[in-house]
């Protein structure tokens, strides 16, 4: 996909910390965020901002990738169910010879995404494995 | 209404550097036609499925490309639904037929993908998943359906030896199939030390990048040639979220279960009456899951059947004759149309070499992206 700067743009608050959304008639929480609730079709949705700590709950470590991600590679990639918000699909990083398993504690961070040379950097939040 | 095959046809899949898309197109528009014993002038639909010709071959407007290129003026189009094109293709034409506006529709199925590199085609495909929850951390599509293993193998305690033997029988089959990308049988060993693509998926997890079409002519009225005639019975299309995050469980496809469900109330049967099917294997695990979302086996059994060899073409519960995507190939807009070729052969006893003892009905069950569509026919050479 070529990217765009707009497009990266007008969700740099979704991209950029847990901004979501909550339905205020039906409670369900949705990120990115949304404009009508996808469960009761409400449009009396609100920004909800999650906390940044969850646990995995499948996750798989890529070892082929498309063109802007080779130089991650091996990397992994995760579902990630946030402890008072939904599941949510991102990375997980930093991780050294430590073995993932689906339940594991996690928190999220800054890092950028894709984007080397003269492409556009993108940023957003992957994920961190709690120290017990 | 009625609803039947009168004439199918698929080229040989795999790496086709002499042949365009338009090349495999008409090859097989004119096999189907002359299955069909008719001639191009008696079609008055072209349904067209494809995904990626806008992205691979910069080419668009299918509908008449197809239509042009066989010197019609018939109404054309092209419909797309990631993986599943096809089997919404041949949705479109049953419907178009019941709905009495025409007779003869020509279902034409192409993809052509071994012109570039995989790391390109491979991108292209992306274009399957949520590109701004998935594909923008770099979520590749194995990794989608890796994803789905991951938690399988949570839930229902299996492991790589119940996905190599997915992969381990469809190439059995594919191996007796002429028209196979890779007819080839392979040994568990082959597919457990296999390279690894998106962890627990290998290489042979993973159905290739192909080239191929198929064809189908759907008539209103019973067929004129000399071959047992078999009617599309059931034919149903179902959707859910296009991105994993959102779905309810990640060890079924809730669009296979509700098309599949469909599908048998129509045809008047239930999943017990089917003989033969063939099931959209992308990956290993997408076939495990496909079998119990159909209600083949029951829930976390699927794996353990296969490694029993319940699914060989000679046993239980036929699966995937052709080879399934993994052996067959998976030129992507050609495949639901295949699947329908291939059950339309069964039920005609004309599968040479993988002919399942005297099949009544057979399905198909076409999936899009990791699950967001899915299209189940079935068919009937019962009257």
């Amino acid at each position: 996909m070529k990217k765009s700067v707009v497009a990266e743009w007008r969700r740099y608050e979704d991209r950029y910390r847990l901004m979501g959304s909550v339905c205020l008639l039906c409670k369900e929480n949705f990120f990115p965020r949304v404009t009508h609730c996808v469960r009761c079709g409400s449009s009396d949705v609100r920004d909800r901002l999650f906390l940044r700590e969850g646990e995995i709950y499948s996750f798989s470590k890529i070892h082929v990738s498309p063109e802007q991600f080779q130089k991650q590679v091996p990397y992994y990639v995760a579902l990630i169910k946030l402890d008072n918000g939904p599941v949510i699909s991102s990375q997980i990083v930093d991780v050294g010879s430590e073995k993932l398993f689906v339940g594991m504690r996690v928190y999220a961070v800054f890092r950028k995404v894709s984007g080397t040379g003269e492409q556009a950097l993108t940023y957003g939040i992957k994920f961190r494995l709690t120290k017990k | 209404m009625n609803v039947f095959v009168s004439g199918q046809y698929m080229t040989k899949f795999g790496e086709h550097f002499e042949k365009s898309l338009l090349d495999l197109s008409l090859e097989a528009t004119f096999g189907a036609l002359t299955s069909a014993s008719l001639t191009k002038d008696t079609i008055d639909a072209i349904v067209v499925s494809n995904m990626l010709s806008d992205t691979l071959s910069g080419q668009g407007h299918l509908g008449a490309l197809i239509s042009g290129s066989l010197g019609l003026t018939v109404e054309a189009f092209r419909v797309e639904g990631a993986c599943a094109s096809g089997g919404i293709a041949v949705k479109k034409a049953v419907d178009m037929l019941k709905a009495g506006t025409h007779k003869n529709i020509l279902v034409l199925g192409v993809e052509k993908m071994c012109d570039h590199s995989s790391s390109e085609t491979t991108q292209a495909l992306t274009n399957a998943s949520d590109a701004e929850k998935e594909a923008f951390y770099g979520i590749t599509f194995p990794g989608l359906y890796a994803m789905m293993a991951r938690r399988y193998f949570y839930e229902y305690q299996i492991g790589q030896a119940e996905l190599a033997a997915v992969s381990v029988k469809n190439h059995y089959h594919g191996a007796r199939n002429k028209k196979a990308h890779f007819p080839k049988e392979i040994s568990e060993k082959v597919a457990m030390t296999s390279s690894k693509i998106a962890d627990p998926l290998r290489l042979f997890d993973c159905s290739p990048i192909s080239d191929g079409a198929a064809a189908l002519v759907l008539s209103s009225h019973e067929p004129q040639s000399q071959r047992k005639p078999v009617r599309i019975v059931g034919s149903s299309i179902a959707t859910d979220s296009v991105s994993l995050q959102e779905r309810k469980s990640l060890t079924s496809i809730k669009a296979a279960e509700l098309a599949g469900k469909r599908a048998y109330i129509e045809a008047g049967i239930s999943s017990n009456d089917v003989d033969v099917a063939e099931v959209h294997d992308c990956f290993t695990i997408a076939e495990i899951l496909a079998l119990e979302d159909l209600g083949f086996f029951k829930r976390g059994t699927a794996g353990y059947a296969t490694m029993q060899k319940k699914t060989y073409y000679d046993q239980e519960m036929p699966i995937n004759t052709s080879g399934g995507l993994k052996s067959c190939g998976h030129p992507v807009g050609a495949t639901g149309v295949k699947q329908v070729v291939e059950i339309t052969e069964q039920l005609q006893g004309t599968a040479e070499g993988r002919q399942v003892d005297n099949p009544q009905y057979g399905l198909t069950h076409n999936v899009g992206g990791s699950g967001a569509t899915c299209a189940v026919h079935i068919l009937t050479n019962t009257l």
